[in-house]
């Protein structure tokens, strides 16, 4: 095994809590999201030799995982589940907070946006990437990541009841 | 930018310090603008707690042999320790003298008083924090309550922001008989001179304790009007 295989590897084990939060805000339920984490990594140890070193790890990790989610969504429709399954249809009921009343809970918000959209807001607002970084991620420009997010959340907002009476 | 891409890139941390600042001032006497921020603020807060909890969560089996089972993986990455003690070290003491002195403008009993078990709510703070709900708030109150919410202890904690000549904002959380601070920043100095035109956007560090001490979600106004009408008991 060479010695790239091996430190990509060390560096994926660490970074397993962070790739399923990232699935878990990508897909359904979290059965979905550990099955995106394993064909994740997967892929990755199947070309560590093309990480490079001056970017994080997760980043190059989250890169993949997109294009994975995407190829699936894509080649499964929209809104079929990841990897049918033929038992746990409860699985696939929206979360909802518990103190939100008839409101959406946030996750099944962002569960109603876009793909594009949802990527931009999750990369930004829930793992903390830096414009410049999660733009890198999704291979955009800055300029139609922060478009996307600003779409985004935009959604978000009258999803949740949080416009503005004036706007 | 427009105002809307400069609110995101001030609560997602993109803004220089100098716009930072400018856009600090504007709040400062824009509640309308300070209310957008903090919707934002919220909004982003929101998010990241509901995904938070999976981080803490046992890492499947299955994943762990997809990495490899030669490789060990210790166990999964727990929260770092919880914030107990208010952190005032990262106060500077001139600033929180500045605060206490200048909460004392506005006449009336101080805002922060000192006992034993450190810094607890007076006066109108101590008012605001017990019987104010954020939809019944009217726009000349001295002090603004902003979130509320259950903290992993079991304490309701709420955020303000006091509108006094030297504005500032902190976290304040309802122990058996009063409200104690557990934290406290400076606000940007208020235009004009207009103490009751101060904002009400929270200062990222107060942000930051909301992140590390909530349980859940912020409260929506009706699990808060429950919670003070049982007296902010757990």
């Amino acid at each position: 095994m060479s010695r790239d295989v091996e430190s990509v590897r060390g560096g994926i084990a660490e970074l397993l809590p962070r790739l399923r939060r990232f699935a878990r805000s990508l897909t359904r339920n979290a059965a979905d999201a550990d099955d995106l984490v394993q064909v994740t990594v997967e892929r990755a140890l199947g070309r560590a030799e093309q990480w490079r070193p001056d970017s994080p790890l997760v980043h190059w990790m989250f890169g993949i995982m997109k294009n994975a989610w995407i190829d699936e969504s894509r080649s499964r429709g929209r809104h079929r589940r990841w990897f049918v399954r033929d038992v746990d249809v409860e699985d696939v009921r929206l979360p909802r907070s518990g103190d939100a009343g008839d409101l959406l809970s946030v996750t099944a918000a962002l569960e109603l946006l876009p793909d594009e959209q949802r990527l931009a807001v999750t990369l930004v607002l829930v793992e903390g990437l830096a414009y410049k970084e999660a733009a890198a991620v999704l291979d955009v420009p800055i300029g139609t990541l922060t478009s996307r997010l600003a779409r985004g959340r935009q959604a978000l907002m009258q999803l949740l009841g949080e416009t503005e009476q004036t706007s | 930018m427009n105002v809307e891409e400069r609110i995101a890139a001030y609560v997602d941390g993109e803004l220089t310090d100098e716009a930072r600042a400018t856009l600090e001032r504007e709040a400062s006497i824009d509640p309308a603008l300070a209310a957008r921020i903090a919707r934002e603020q919220g909004l982003r807060m929101r998010l990241t707690r509901a995904f938070e909890p999976v981080l803490a969560e046992p890492i499947p089996e299955r994943l762990q042999a997809a990495v490899s089972a030669a490789v060990t993986i210790g166990e999964p990455a727990r929260r770092a320790a919880r914030f107990t003690v208010p952190q005032w070290g990262a106060l500077a003491a001139s600033l929180l003298l500045g605060v206490i002195v200048g909460a004392k403008f506005l006449g009336g009993d101080p805002m922060l008083t000192t006992s034993g078990a450190g810094l607890t709510a007076g006066g109108a703070l101590e008012s605001a924090l017990t019987s104010q709900l954020p939809a019944r708030a009217a726009g000349r109150d001295a002090v603004i309550v902003g979130l509320t919410f259950k903290a992993r202890s079991g304490e309701f904690c709420r955020t303000f922001t006091a509108r006094t000549r030297e504005p500032f904002a902190g976290l304040a959380c309802r122990d058996s008989e009063r409200w104690r601070i557990d934290a406290l920043a400076a606000m940007p100095p208020v235009a004009g001179g207009d103490v009751r035109a101060a904002g009400s956007a929270l200062p990222s560090e107060i942000l930051a304790h909301v992140t590390d001490r909530i349980e859940g979600e912020p409260l929506d106004a009706e699990a808060e009007a429950d919670a003070q009408a049982r007296g902010w008991r757990p």
